[in-house]
């Protein structure tokens, strides 16, 4: 159905979008391959080389309790991309699953179900993100259930704008007409159609999904030390600036660069989507 | 010289890294106070011309070659403050949805004002005067009102108004009565004629509807695919075509006169070339009856049949004068059918939804009456046409008879079973004898499915038939509606409007409906296809035996293709009969305003006056009703009047009263 040697070609002829797939598809790389291409582990700890700046032994550094810096960032984006990419796949699933069937169907239950979620998105992303932890307790696991609840709403909302100006479309009725079922209507008559405008929204979901985990790690309340976590490690070196700068450096720089290629790629798919 | 003077215009447009030129070679003059009539389907390039000569084509558009004379000065060459200028001052455009071109959040007086510019209160006693001129009972109350609380007709007045301000050297009118009922449509027609002939601008009329050029137009040019192929005074034009393709478009036309059993019309074979791959000789070759090797290999040039009457065609000689012989006028009697549906006293109220604000005031939204009673019976193997104006519950008829919206009251009956009100619980069988072709073409195909796909759909689900013996169906059905068997493989964006509403039509019909609703599924088509869709669907008819509900607002439609006939005013039916008992002579007020809605010098109804109340007990049509007859109409509802062989008429007026005013007009 999809051309994807046309899209493909689509990808790369903007430079700014073949710029994103290549940081992106990089940093995929280092979480695949991570546990072969780093040159420590994350967690070994040498007190006779702490706060080393850079040096070829150690590229990016080491931090206060010696471990590799450049190991470190491996192995973080292992985690990152693993947590903020499962969030946003369940969150894109269940938003799209109550958006697109409740929207169809209208009526109070609609109208329930958008007013709570309006409600909940009348609360900043990182306050709800911090309610919610209080209440679970920090975790991977509370992590990604945080990303889900967070999401889901946004994710609903837009499916609803989607399949409010296709269900009273011809097609629509004619379906009607022949009294097809509420299951073949909602998934194979108005899914395909809804999927170009949520493939858009889960790219650009899935790079403030990694905002959101790379904060929670810097506020101390999602993936907990010794984990090589991004955020964790700019919380961390944040108390020592003065003394190791490049400690600061190495992961802030790592989060900044991933979500820049995730928006720039975001805007690629947009683009060829559009055409 | 004075007047418009174009001279070999070519434009182009960019899209996707290619340049198309969708207009060639345009040469045409009109004159100061004249009107030039621009006929053409979608994809003539009659907007595109229109834009072009007003310099106001889209950014991807560009004039490649020519020149465009405004009383001397060559328009193509004016750029910046000097183009702004003549903008303000001379050039004007009616564009198709006056909507679209009034701002929403100003009032009228301050667009108005705003055009006209000069001293505010200068401008304000200028705009109501011109307000008045276009023929607005109240200039003041509609100075202070938002476009969005004025009618259609009343939105298209003020653009016209606002077109006529100052002294205007070149109109532009693009299609300026499409969005209007024809009655609306009838007086605004009369109301630009008049204002062109005193004002003395140039005039182009851009227009898809032939009868309404003939109507406004002294001369007329019609395009196709981009070039001019004839251009000649409308009368000559109309009655002695030179172009076989002006010649098609007028055997397409349903006009009164012709019946679908006795002289069909004669759609153009073929469709549009892509202006991506223009045939070598004339463009019309691929889809004329006359064309040869000539005509295949040398484009023709514009050719004088006579000195004012151009034509580009090689064979013009050949092409005969167009008068189709009129059908004798048969009324089939009721009898020959068996009734398949009837409806017993529906109506359907629609109450809008409680806003904050009528919450906060404690009010509630007045309820609207949709369906005001109406008792319908179709017969099998007829075609029962409805008739009215928007708003005159045609389509609200049409969803209650489908279930798609349930009725407030009344009853439905196919045959004895009665029907549940609401599409849901009615059972397959049901659902399989009832079905609906709708309006839009563009809305009518899921994007995401093949029409193989939309077609199998309707043959598994309704015809009981498993996945293969339906694909093997599906070749029969696209035959069905004249498109070949390879379209099964096609997506939707791949088909023209008039493939797609084919396609929708096979689908509906894919499983053998008893009954075929049709609401205005062909008003979006062009003429050519228009008569191609009509006479499939009178062929399926006298093959199938089937029933058909047909709406629409085109009359001439209705008579070509339709037995019986309801005419239905305000969600109530005021007449109703055989179409020739109906139609001629038509004997209802509201029917006969209709009906000579496309005659210059026929009778119109009486603009409603918004500020009184309709009459709540009386005739629902007597506040614009040209023959109303006093205090009776406004107080008493009417009652029916038989006038024999199934025609009744809803009227206060007697029956042979009704039939003297007929011979004396």
């Amino acid at each position: 159905m999809v051309n994807l040697r046309r899209i493909g070609r689509a990808f790369f002829a903007d430079p700014a979008t073949a710029t994103g797939t290549i940081i992106v598809m990089i940093f995929f790389g280092l979480a695949l391959f991570g546990p072969s291409i780093a040159p420590y582990s994350p967690t070994a700890q040498n007190v006779e080389l702490i706060r080393q700046p850079p040096s070829f032994g150690h590229p990016l550094g080491t931090d206060r309790l010696g471990r590799d810096l450049l190991s470190r960032i491996i192995y973080g984006a292992r985690d990152i991309l693993i947590l903020a990419g499962s969030g946003t796949a369940l969150a894109v699933i269940c938003g799209t699953l109550i958006g697109v069937s409740v929207s169809y169907l209208g009526g109070w239950l609609e109208e329930l179900v958008f007013r709570l979620f309006d409600g909940l998105l009348a609360l900043p992303a990182l306050l709800l993100a911090l309610l919610l932890l209080g209440v679970v307790g920090p975790s991977r696991t509370s992590v990604l259930l945080v990303i889900v609840v967070v999401y889901t709403p946004i994710v609903a909302r837009v499916a609803r704008s989607a399949v409010l100006s296709l269900k009273s479309r011809g097609f629509i009725e004619a379906a009607r007409m022949r009294g097809e079922r509420l299951s073949y209507i909602l998934w194979r008559e108005l899914l395909p159609l809804v999927m170009p405008t949520l493939a858009v929204e889960a790219a650009l979901r899935f790079s403030y999904a990694i905002f959101l985990v790379a904060s929670l790690g810097f506020l101390g309340v999602g993936v907990q030390p010794p984990s090589p976590d991004w955020g964790l490690m700019v919380l961390e070196a944040r108390n020592e600036y003065a003394l190791a700068p490049w400690s600061l450096y190495a992961p802030a720089a790592a989060i900044a660069l991933l979500v820049i290629g995730v928006n720039l790629m975001a805007e690629g798919v947009r683009q060829t989507l559009n055409e | 010289m004075s007047g418009l003077e174009v001279q070999q215009l070519t434009i182009e447009y960019r899209v996707a890294n290619q340049t198309l030129p969708v207009v060639r070679d345009i040469n045409l003059s009109v004159g100061a106070g004249e009107t030039l009539g621009i006929v053409g389907e979608s994809g003539s390039g009659k907007s595109t011309l229109g834009l072009a000569i007003l310099r106001a084509l889209p950014a991807n558009g560009r004039i490649k070659a020519g020149q465009v004379l405004l009383d001397g000065i060559d328009l193509t060459r004016v750029q910046g403050p000097a183009l702004r200028a003549l903008w303000s001052r001379s050039l004007r455009l009616v564009p198709q949805n006056p909507l679209a071109a009034l701002n929403p959040t100003l009032r009228i007086g301050d667009q108005l004002t705003e055009a006209i510019g000069g001293r505010r209160q200068d401008a304000i006693a200028q705009a109501a005067a011109l307000l008045a001129r276009a023929q607005i009972a109240d200039p003041m109350r509609v100075l202070r009102s938002y476009p969005h609380e004025l009618s259609g007709g009343m939105q298209q007045r003020v653009m016209i108004a606002m077109t006529f301000h100052g002294a205007p050297r070149l109109l532009v009118l693009d299609e300026p009565t499409t969005s209007l009922d024809v009655t609306t449509e009838a007086a605004v027609v009369d109301l630009l004629a008049d204002l062109i002939a005193e004002r003395r601008p140039a005039a182009l009329f851009i227009s898809h509807n032939l009868g309404l050029v003939a109507r406004i137009a002294t001369r007329a040019a019609v395009l196709y695919a981009g070039e001019l192929v004839e251009i000649a005074p409308t009368t000559f034009l109309f009655q002695h075509p030179r172009h076989p393709y002006t010649q098609g478009l007028l055997a397409s036309l349903p006009h009164p006169g012709l019946r679908y059993n006795q002289n069909p019309l004669q759609p153009i074979a073929g469709t549009l070339p892509d202006p991506g791959a223009l045939p070598a000789g004339c463009i019309f070759a691929p889809r004329c009856p006359l064309a040869d090797e000539q005509c295949r290999r040398e484009r023709p040039p514009l050719l004088p049949a006579t000195p004012d009457h151009l034509v580009r065609c090689h064979h013009w000689t050949m092409v005969e004068p167009y008068a189709p012989s009129p059908a004798t006028p048969t009324i089939n009697a009721l009898t020959n059918g068996q009734p398949l549906l009837a409806a017993h006293r529906l109506t359907k109220t629609i109450t809008p939804r409680r806003t904050f604000a009528d919450l906060v005031r404690g009010k509630r939204p007045a309820p609207m009456i949709a369906l005001a009673g109406v008792d319908l019976t179709v017969c099998r193997n007829r075609t029962l046409g409805v008739v009215g104006e928007s708003g005159s519950g045609k389509t609200t008829l049409a969803r209650c008879i489908i279930g798609l919206t349930p009725p407030s009251s009344g009853a439905i009956e196919l045959i004895d079973i009665p029907l549940a009100p609401s599409i849901q619980q009615r059972p397959p069988e049901q659902l399989r004898r009832l079905q609906m072709v709708l309006q839009n073409p563009q809305e009518a195909l899921n994007p995401a499915l093949t029409v193989g796909e939309a077609l199998r759909r309707p043959l598994i689900r309704l015809g009981g038939l498993d996945r293969r013996t339906a694909d093997q169906r599906i070749p029969d059905l696209l035959r069905l509606v004249s498109l070949p068997p390879e379209y099964a493989n096609r997506r939707p964006h791949q088909l023209s409007g008039g493939e797609k509403q084919r396609v929708a039509i096979a689908r509906a019909l894919a499983a053998t409906p008893d009954l075929l609703v049709l609401d205005e599924a062909v008003s979006a088509l062009d003429v050519s296809v228009q008569a191609a869709v009509l006479n499939v669907l009178a062929a399926i008819k006298e093959r199938t035996g089937i029933a058909y509900v047909f709406i629409t607002h085109d009359l001439a439609v209705v008579s070509y293709l339709a037995d019986d006939v309801v005419v239905m005013y305000q969600g109530q039916i005021v007449e109703q009969g055989p179409v020739a008992a109906v139609l001629s002579p038509p004997l209802h007020p509201y029917t006969e305003v209709l009906l000579s809605a496309s005659q210059p010098d026929g009778i119109r109804a009486r603009e409603a006056d918004t500020a009184v109340p309709p009459p709540v007990s009386g005739c629902p049509f007597q506040p614009r009703c040209p023959r109303a007859i006093g205090e009776l109409c406004r107080t008493t509802p009417p009652p029916w009047r038989d006038a024999g062989g199934g025609h009744l008429i809803r009227c206060h007026i007697p029956l042979p009263d009704l039939r003297a005013a007929q011979m004396t007009d």
